[in-house]
């Protein structure tokens, strides 16, 4: 009986046996491209990126610490004879975190950093870090193969990001250079369908799903 | 010469001419009366055909920028700078410069592989 071991009765979903190790692949793209590499697909999700000659996907190639956080604004409903009745949460963005140690070509670190457009003329990289344009904005793609065989992956794509908060380079003696303090803010897209204004999470798993 | 030189004394030309200056072809007023020089032989018409050549503007060829930066490329062959603003800009090159441009891409076989299985090719500019 499934009370003997402490299941309950009706109606069950289990969790699968897969575990995921380490950082998905990263990138990014201008958010003035309109279109996902999927927009939608065939059952109403945007995702993945589609790279063109005027907005080319960027690729990050050396990083560590990758997190992906929830940022909320939560009040609860108190009634102070009783206690909390229930709870008012607002998604105020979704973050993502990552320390990078590939710093070069400066034409992918230029919109980390929130510099300049970047000049180049072989054998020169120039950039400048001036004002901050707080109308760039990015769409980022993160997926993960778990199973390099079968090509079962997991994506998380989103929509209409800005890099914030202030970063670091670190330059340690016997070390790497390391630019740490990068955050990606995932805003709301209100051009995004009703439950996918943030981020877009797709898996594909043919032997589990 | 004297016959003409009497038209002038009568015409009232108060200096005299030396007969020497005096050119039929110079002198105005004074109708030549030689006999008509004969037509010269109409041409013959070439039998060959009218080439028809296309307009003298100089060839170029249609580069597009590739890299999502401002890309100036110096040193060309032509002597000329190429400036592409940003990613999607297309420039006419003069052909000589073309496979010096093209040198400036970046392959896997020529330029190793990238960082952390990112194995990508760099193209700079490409032919349109």
């Amino acid at each position: 009986m499934a009370l003997c071991t402490g299941t309950p009765e009706g109606t069950i979903t289990s969790q699968e046996e897969v575990y995921i190790e380490g950082a998905p692949y990263l990138y990014y793209q201008d958010y003035d491209c309109d279109n996902h590499l999927f927009n939608p697909d065939g059952d109403g999700f945007y995702w993945g990126l589609s790279g063109t000659v005027t907005y080319p996907v960027y690729e990050l190639a050396c990083y560590e610490d990758v997190a992906m956080a929830d940022d909320l604004t939560v009040n609860s409903v108190r009634c102070d004879k009783i206690g909390d009745k229930a709870v008012i949460q607002k998604r105020n963005h979704i973050v993502f975190t990552f320390a990078l140690s590939s710093l070069f070509p400066l034409t992918t670190t230029s919109p980390i950093l929130r510099g300049s457009a970047v000049t180049t003329s072989s054998p020169w990289e120039k950039m400048g870090i001036g004002e901050i344009n707080n109308n760039d904005y990015w769409k980022f793609y993160a997926p993960k193969v778990y199973d390099t065989i079968a090509c079962d992956f997991v994506s998380i794509t989103i929509h209409k990001g800005q890099f914030v908060d202030a970063w670091t380079i670190a330059m340690v003696s016997g070390d790497k250079w390391m630019l740490g303090g990068i955050a990606i803010w995932a805003l709301i897209d209100d051009t995004m369908p009703s439950g996918q204004e943030f981020v877009t999470i797709v898996r594909y798993d043919p032997s589990a799903i | 010469m004297e016959e003409e030189i009497g038209k002038l004394e009568n015409t009232g030309v108060s200096a005299p001419i030396e007969e020497s200056e005096v050119k039929p072809e110079e002198s105005s007023g004074v109708k030549e009366t030689s006999e008509p020089e004969p037509k010269s032989a109409p041409r013959k018409k070439s039998t060959r055909k009218k080439k028809i050549t296309a307009s003298k503007a100089p060839i170029v060829i249609q580069m597009q920028s590739q890299w999502p930066a401002r890309l100036i490329i110096r040193g060309a062959p032509s002597g000329r700078e190429y400036i592409f603003e940003r990613a999607g800009v297309i420039l006419g090159v003069d052909p000589q410069d073309v496979n010096f441009i093209l040198s400036r891409n970046r392959n896997i076989e020529t330029h190793g592989i990238g960082c952390c299985g990112g194995d990508r090719e760099r193209i700079y500019v490409q032919v349109v």
